[in-house]
């Protein structure tokens, strides 16, 4: 397994110890040699690879400047389109589009700045899971326990990330589907502002909560690619018109003078032990004591549920009515009871967003950032239907996000970091107010040099 | 001797005293959650199977519960929806 971070592939590849497609050469054989077990990848663009990456030595061999991840490998959930694959979504009914033409905006923004596209990722259907798994594909798993959930339904991008297959992934994140699958495979996530990275040309779930984004190894990679991926996108017309906001020069600045604080009530209720033990570690790494209620955390994430219910039955009518049977039926079946809901709840909703939003914007008057857990628990074993949160047994599909769901549904940025906990590691999310990526990535990374947090390597 | 066909001979045979009339089978009581799922169904073009039901009974009463919560939070009448359209 190679455990080389984003940062030292493109340091390896501009001082001319390495060559970018010795790189990708490696990363296709790990590929190759550990995705029989992970089940992180659904397909892989070995021909497209070596192209760009000869096309990255052959820069380098004329002296023109590189890219900042110049020679990276990295994959992406396969939501995105890739040119030359049909944009799966997890599913089966979408193995009958025609491949896609272009490649998805975030990937033309990776490989103008070097890095080079080598697959495909396994997901949960349609983005509609937080557990990984896929009724069609298999379950992706996770590098620290086999035959545990990696979480999804980014669960190709956590596994293939924390697996030592590439060391950049990225996916999506509707209700909590970057930050669930980095909590159990214990990497960095992050899920930006609503509307700061492009969904251009990815294939949609929720409209007005899906956001994209990066997962990494470490915090300066997960920079690194965010940094390259910002800019307005007129090909989606929910992306900010905001220049770019590069955090990198700013990573080194520490936490002083931020004012930070951990979230009670809601984000303590139905926790098990370890997710709180993860939350006071990072806390106490901090120095922080302070306690904030968000409030109505809880109607919040009610709301999210409905919309994302509703919204979601819409996108997929015409699919349920031609192609019910070619569903996988945990999805099909939340669609179809999405389809029912009344009109009335869902505005009802949409309104409360809006209150809630201006509530929470208030707390950032008097602090810079928030700490919660990421997930109720560490990641359960693959096929495990239920789990008892506040005494009560749920099904573990819809509720593995009760954490993230409230966030989103306000696109605040979030940054998720492993904590290693043994014998699984379990994420916390760094919450901080909307464009103040720069904040979130900054506390992520003076948390990784303190050690209290890190992606640990996996043995299996 | 001739003889009669079978299919003659069945067909003028009276009919029989004794057979009760065949009553109409009784409604079978249906869940009203079951029954508003097929129409709604129905409605939008949807085929379900039977199996189908139960499960999507259960989501139905979980996504309506997640939604009286919401709905149960007093707001403005003047409340802007989000996100707002911008023209």
């Amino acid at each position: 397994m190679d455990w080389s971070t984003a940062s030292e592939i493109t340091d390896a590849v501009a001082s001319g110890q390495r060559s970018a497609i010795s790189i990708v050469e490696s990363a296709l054989a790990r590929i190759a040699d550990l995705n029989p077990k992970l089940n992180a990848f659904t397909a892989t663009v070995a021909d497209q690879a070596r192209t760009k990456a000869r096309a990255v030595d052959r820069a380098h061999s004329e002296g023109q400047s590189l890219g900042l991840l110049a020679g990276v490998p990295f994959a992406v959930k396969n939501l995105f389109d890739v040119a030359g694959l049909p944009t799966l979504a997890g599913s089966k009914i979408n193995h009958d589009r025609a491949p896609a033409a272009r490649d998805a905006t975030l990937i033309e923004r990776l490989e103008a700045a070097g890095a080079v596209l080598v697959g495909a990722l396994n997901m949960g259907e349609y983005a509609y899971d937080f557990t990984g798994e896929n009724v069609h594909d298999g379950a992706s798993r996770n590098p620290h326990d086999l035959d545990c959930m990696t979480g999804g339904s980014s669960g190709g991008s956590g596994s293939a990330v924390a697996g030592g297959l590439v060391p950049l992934a990225l996916g999506s994140d509707t209700n909590g589907s970057i930050r669930v699958p980095s909590s159990f495979c214990g990497i960095f996530g992050l899920k930006p502002t609503y509307g700061r990275l492009s969904r251009a040309r990815t294939f949609p779930f929720v409209a007005s909560l899906d956001h994209v984004g990066p997962f990494a190894r470490t915090v300066k990679d997960l920079t690194l690619a965010y940094d390259v991926m910002q800019g307005h996108d007129p090909d989606d017309p929910v992306c900010a018109n905001r220049a770019a906001e590069p955090v990198l020069p700013e990573l080194a600045r520490g936490t002083d003078g931020l004012r930070i604080a951990v979230a009670g009530g809601y984000f303590r209720k139905g926790a098990f032990p370890e997710a709180l033990e993860a939350v006071e570690r990072v806390a106490r790494g901090l120095g922080v004591r302070r306690e904030i209620e968000i409030p109505e955390a809880e109607r919040a994430r009610s709301a999210a549920y409905v919309i994302t219910a509703t919204e979601g039955a819409a996108l997929h009518l015409d699919r349920l009515r031609t192609r019910a049977k070619s569903f996988d039926p945990a999805v099909r079946d939340r669609l179809i009871a999405g389809a029912m809901v009344p009109a009335a709840l869902v505005v009802q909703a949409q309104k409360f967003r809006r209150w809630y939003h201006a509530r929470v914007l208030e707390l950032f008057n008097e602090v810079d950032a928030i700490l919660a857990p990421a997930t109720p628990c560490t990641a359960p074993s693959i096929g495990q239907q239920t789990f008892t949160l506040s005494g009560i047994e749920l099904s573990v599909r819809p509720n593995l996000g009760i954490y993230t769901q409230p966030i989103s549904f306000i696109g605040l940025p979030v940054v998720a970091v492993p904590v290693p906990l043994s014998p699984m590691p379990i994420g916390v999310q760094i919450i901080a107010a909307p464009w103040r990526e720069d904040i979130a990535l900054r506390i992520a990374h003076a948390l990784e040099k303190a050690g209290v947090v890190c992606a640990q390597r996996p043995t299996f | 001797m001739t003889r009669t066909p079978r299919k003659l001979r069945s067909a003028r045979r009276p009919p029989r005293k004794t057979r009760k009339p065949i009553k109409p089978p009784k409604a079978a009581k249906r869940d009203p959650l079951y029954e508003f799922i097929e129409a709604g169904t129905r409605s939008l073009n949807i085929k379900i199977e039977k199996a189908w039901l139960r499960a999507i009974g259960e989501h139905l009463l979980v996504t309506w519960r997640h939604g009286v919560v919401v709905a149960g939070f007093p707001l403005p009448d003047d409340t802007e929806p989000a996100p707002v359209f911008e023209a």
